[in-house]
């Protein structure tokens, strides 16, 4: 295997592989990213065992061949080069190192045989659909917060996707919940996705994907399987496993039926939640909202500090039903106006069951809260 | 120490009947060879009983995917608009009303088609009224599922918790199966919690979330004939 | 039965995979390897990855946690190229393998059957699918306009005596000659399970049986549930003409179970003017019901005077002579052997009906031909411990102690008390054991009881008697006889 390609080029893609490779592995193949020259074509690729990325890369090559180098020093020898350097890399094969010249610098890595090289076996891909970068982005950015960071519950550390119904109009949906809040957001269903089963994409592999997301402005081109996905990104071709589990009948915990609206400002409210959770170091702290007619108290309180509370009224909350007391942990609240953009409305049904948050503007994506017991 | 707590989202869980589910042991041996050979029920009837959790609604479950049977509830049979033309299971039949059920027992036996029963207590001890209905019931088939063994409750608790993909450390299962009362009802009961207590508390199950568990069932067990189901004794089923 | 494995693309896998298997199976022993292992499905080998299937995630996770390591390198000492095996979920299809269709459907829960289990038939209306216990006196199958005839119901099968004669002659006499002035219309009644049915069917075999002298006669015979849900599906259909004309063109029409026409009046009506018209054209008429044609309140007067006007015959409640004849000539046609004593305890405990007792004799020979053993005295008080008994004692720990105690004539609380001393330890150990055996009570709960001894006291305890019930035979009956005591 032998290249020549340029400084630039080579870090972008060698930044895209590392960052999957596992920092504290203990297999050490692990911690290697596979140079490859087939067919005069340079590709790389690294994997942990559940997400494998492999990027085409521009380079000049001379000769057909492969090896395994670890992934962070080549990255940090190529980032530290000059800028506009031409990089060579050259490994004869066998037990031969990896030989790197640029310019007047030269080095050479010990390489690990490609037979031991984990192969991530995509199998066969069957449903395949394209959409737009922004639509993932959209559809990831919205529910990325609600994913259970709780390893155990292992079928809620991802982002449901399937193909559904919404008022008669085929959506592709993204849900994500922690058991504590849910997040629910719907795009126009691709074409080719409308068979597609629904798939736990785990948290890992959004993330990774979200990064790639930024440098592209094209269609993102997907393929699953029940127990694989695959995400082509430009050069880039993500494939992960899927989380293997069954994601709960979410729709069940979505209320119809609460009649509660409070319309509040998104900034109004997000500032006064802030202000009056500031008495209280304690994470889990609720803020306790307080609804009368065109009225909402906001207030918190710690044992140390006392009491911390703020009023807006009818200029700025539009609230017609009958009294309310709820508590909500703070930063669930913020999560969620986060993704919202002016009008924050909220749908309640009492102070113990579950609360629709929502874009007053935008019924695209929709929240579930569970309140505390206060 | 905050006094208020988060609230879980209220996801249901449906029980599972899948066939390779169901746990064989000796408790439900004789259930099972009886259910396995239709063709020799007497009067082609066959009623399964014991405790809450036993096992009934999941055999019912799977002996009907395996016929063709229709399910019925108890409490919500009524005799069909048509005669039946496959063979019929009715769980909690005990709780059906009689005069529905004698007419489908003869419409069943009529049209040639096998009858399953499942309840807490035999048929013979249901508290019935009508008199053509009683001695009907009396000459069933009767078969218990008797009390799980420590084998069948270890192997259920486990699978209750992997029904509703929890990994729960195997030292936490031991720790409470030694504690739980040593029946289907208590596994089930106690795996509802622990799901349900780990989901609020945003965490895993740990020996204290379990033995927060345990308090709980303590404080609803105090009275001692609670361990199981309450018998209903029919004045007219006795015999001696 | 063992699962049939899915060729794999690879014969060579498949025989590898046999391996693995059998080494597993002789690891782990028959009985871990039927309830866990047996539904593993073969998928393949893809790069270095070999997958697995089962058919539940409970098993997956189970066989994961369990064996897995044992698989992984079990497979890796048969095929080099193997680093890891997956356990997946389902027969997911990457190549054409799938577990057998029954296998699947049942898993382990029907299959154990003491023999292979009976293929269910596509029981389609109109085939008799009703085990009998008593086989070999089954008889081609007969129907007639409303249903099928029970092949169990003949006159060779009814057991005569005191209690039913005066019926039996009655019936006998329509069958053989029908309509006869005295006999039209023939009223059969008599309380639940006493043969009313029985000699409905006898009539009706005979009058349809193509060797009858004079040659056979058109019967509807139904039920009166029957009788209406025709009717009302006639009136659904608009097609009552059609069901009138059916029934207005048969020689005998036969209803069973009249009492349940009361309070419908529509069907009471139209079963008056079929009656009428049929009695009107010298056709025969038999009727059952539970009470008399006088004690049936709730039909109207004229209907009673019609339904009493020919012959009325009451079946009695049975002697126990009946009852031991009846059980006799059951048994000796299901040519299963069942002791005398056997029959005398039948007749003696179950007195309220013939059906309750053909039911009691039904299911002892059942279970002892599914389960290939003798009708004893004992089976018989087991299996029928249901009817035999009004309900099973929940039997509490305080009443353990309070028997054991008086069993072995020591102080109730020496139960609870710290004495050591082995006259007071042993029965302390048998009440242990007894709590374990007969409440579902936690063991750290039963030693609370005991003086708040620890869980491990109690687990000792219960080793320790079924220890000395194993070497010491009359410590062991000592034991059953406390379990019987406090069972009963």
């Amino acid at each position: 295997m032998k290249f020549k390609a340029d400084r630039a080029t080579l870090l972008r893609a060698l930044a895209h592989v590392q960052s999957v490779v596992e920092k504290r592995n203990t297999i050490p193949i692990l911690a290697n990213v596979m140079i490859a020259v087939r067919d005069g074509k340079l590709t790389l690729t690294a994997t942990d065992m559940e997400i494998a990325v492999v990027e085409d890369v521009a380079a000049a090559t001379s000769r057909n061949g492969a090896c395994t180098a670890p992934a962070s020093t080549l990255y940090e020898i190529v980032r530290k080069l000059p800028d506009g350097a031409e990089v060579e890399l050259d490994c004869p094969g066998g037990d031969a190192q990896l030989a790197l010249r640029a310019g007047r610098y030269a080095t050479s890595l010990v390489v690990l045989p490609t037979e031991d090289f984990p192969s991530m076996t995509a199998g066969t891909l069957p449903h395949k659909f394209a959409l737009p970068a922004h639509t993932l982005r959209a559809l990831i950015d919205r529910t990325r917060f609600a994913i259970s960071t709780e390893e155990t519950r292992y079928y809620l550390n991802g982002i449901y996707l399937h193909a559904g119904e919404s008022d008669g109009v085929p959506v592709l949906r993204a849900v994500a919940t922690d058991g504590h809040r849910l997040a629910r957001v719907e795009e126009p269903l691709p074409e080719g996705a409308a068979s597609m089963p629904g798939v736990i994409v785990p948290r890992k592999t959004i993330n990774e994907l979200r990064k790639l997301l930024d440098e592209v402005t094209s269609d993102v081109e997907v393929a699953l399987s029940d127990t694989r996905i695959q995400f082509r990104v430009g050069a880039i071709t993500l494939t992960s496993k899927l989380i293997d589990g069954t994601f709960p009948e979410y729709e069940r915990v979505i209320p119809r039926d609460n009649d509660k609206v409070l319309r509040v400002g998104k900034k109004d409210f997000s500032d006064a939640v802030a202000r009056v959770a500031a008495i209280s170091s304690e994470r889990s702290r609720p803020v306790k909202l307080s609804l009368a007619r065109d009225l909402l108290v906001l207030s918190a309180s710690s044992p140390e500090q006392g009491t911390a509370t703020e009023e807006l009224d009818g200029d700025r909350v539009k609230y017609e039903s009958g009294p309310l007391e709820i508590g909500f942990q703070a930063r669930y609240l913020n999560d969620i106006t986060d993704q919202i953009t002016d009008q924050v409305e909220f749908r309640f049904a009492d102070g113990a069951a579950p609360t629709v948050v929502q874009d007053a503007a935008d019924s695209s994506a929709l929240y579930v809260l569970m309140p505390m017991r206060v | 120490m905050s006094a208020a707590r988060q609230l879980p989202l209220p996801f249901a869980h449906e029980p599972r009947f899948e066939g390779a589910d169901f746990l064989p042991a000796p408790s439900n041996a004789e259930a099972r060879a009886w259910l396995a050979r239709p063709g020799d029920w007497p009067q082609g009837r066959l009623a399964l009983w014991g405790a809450e959790g036993c096992g009934k609604t999941h055999l019912l479950h799977v002996w009907a995917a395996r016929t063709g049977a229709t399910l019925f509830s108890g409490p919500a049979l009524r005799f069909p608009a048509e005669f039946p033309r496959a063979p019929l299971t009715i769980d909690d039949a005990d709780l059906a009303p009689e005069r529905d059920l004698l007419h489908l027992l003869n419409a069943a036996a009529e049209a040639g088609q096998s009858v399953l029963l499942a309840a807490r207590t035999p048929p013979a001890r249901w508290p019935v009224r009508l008199p053509d209905l009683a001695s009907r019931l009396r000459a069933v088939t009767a078969v218990e599922i008797r009390p799980a063994e420590e084998e069948l409750l270890r192997a259920l608790l486990a699978r209750l918790l992997a029904e509703r993909q929890i990994s729960v450390p195997e030292a936490v299962q031991d720790w409470l199966l030694l504690r739980l009362p040593r029946t289907q009802a208590a596994m089930r009961e106690a795996a509802a919690r622990l799901d349900h207590g780990a989901l609020a508390a945003g965490r895993g199950v740990t020996r204290a979330l379990a033995a927060a568990v345990l308090d709980e069932l303590a404080d609803q067990d105090d009275d001692p004939a609670a361990d199981g189901h309450e018998d209903i004794i029919s004045a007219t089923a006795v015999l001696l | 039965m063992m699962a049939e494995q899915a060729v794999p693309a690879e014969p060579q896998l498949a025989a590898q995979w046999a391996r693995v298997r059998g080494r597993l199976q002789q690891e782990v022993g028959d009985v871990e390897y039927r309830t866990w292992l047996r539904q593993m499905t073969l998928v393949g080998l893809h790069g270095d990855e070999i997958t697995v299937t089962l058919p539940s995630r409970f098993l997956r996770d189970w066989v994961r946690s369990h064996y897995g390591d044992r698989l992984s390198t079990l497979w890796q000492a048969e095929n080099r190229r193997v680093r890891r095996v997956e356990l997946r979920f389902g027969g997911l299809t990457l190549v054409g393998s799938q577990p057998p269709a029954e296998e699947a459907a049942n898993g382990p829960a029907l299959a154990e059957s003491a023999s292979p289990p009976a293929p269910v038939a596509e029981v389609a209306r109109g085939e008799v699918a009703r085990g009998e216990a008593g086989r070999g006196e089954e008889r081609a199958e007969r129907a007639v306009d409303g249903g099928l005839l029970d092949p169990r119901f003949s006159f060779d099968s009814f057991v005569v005596g005191k209690p039913n004669e005066f019926a039996y002659a009655c019936a006998r006499r329509v069958a053989d000659a029908p309509a006869s002035h005295g006999f039209n219309p023939l009223f059969l009644y008599g309380g639940v399970g006493l043969g009313k049915t029985h000699l409905m069917n006898a009539i009706a075999w005979d009058l349809t049986d193509s060797a009858r002298p004079g040659g056979p006669v058109s019967v509807a015979y139904m039920s009166a549930e029957k009788f209406m849900y025709r009717f009302i599906a006639a009136i659904r259909s608009k097609s009552t003409m059609e069901f009138k004309e059916e029934l207005r063109s048969v020689d005998v029409l036969m209803i069973d179970d009249l009492q349940f026409l009361i309070g419908k009046d529509t069907t009471q009506e139209e079963f008056f003017h079929t009656f009428n018209a049929l009695v009107d054209a010298g056709k025969q008429i038999v009727v059952s019901a539970d009470k008399s044609p006088s004690d049936l309140s709730g039909l109207e007067e004229r209907v009673r005077t019609r339904l009493g006007c020919g012959m009325v015959a009451d079946l009695h409640a049975t002697t126990y002579e009946l009852r031991i004849s009846i059980l006799e000539a059951k048994a000796a046609r299901a040519g299963v052997p069942v002791p005398q004593k056997v029959l005398e305890f039948l007749a003696h405990k179950i007195t309220s009906n013939v059906r309750e007792l053909e039911g009691a004799l039904n299911r002892l020979i059942a279970h002892a031909n599914l389960f290939g053993r003798a009708v004893t005295l004992e089976a018989t008080q087991e299996v029928l411990h249901d009817i035999l008994k009004a309900h099973d004692r929940r039997v509490t720990i305080e009443e353990i102690q309070r028997r054991v105690s008086e069993h072995w004539n020591i102080r109730l609380t020496d139960m609870s008390s710290a004495r050591r001393a082995r006259a007071v330890a042993r029965p302390r150990q048998v009440a242990m054991y007894l709590a374990k055996q007969l409440t579902s009570r936690s063991l750290p709960e039963i030693g609370r009881k005991f003086g708040n001894r620890d869980h491990t006291t109690v687990m000792h305890a219960v080793s320790r008697v079924a220890e000395l019930m194993a070497v010491d035979s009359s410590f062991a009956e000592d034991v059953e006889l406390l379990r019987r005591m406090l069972e009963s």
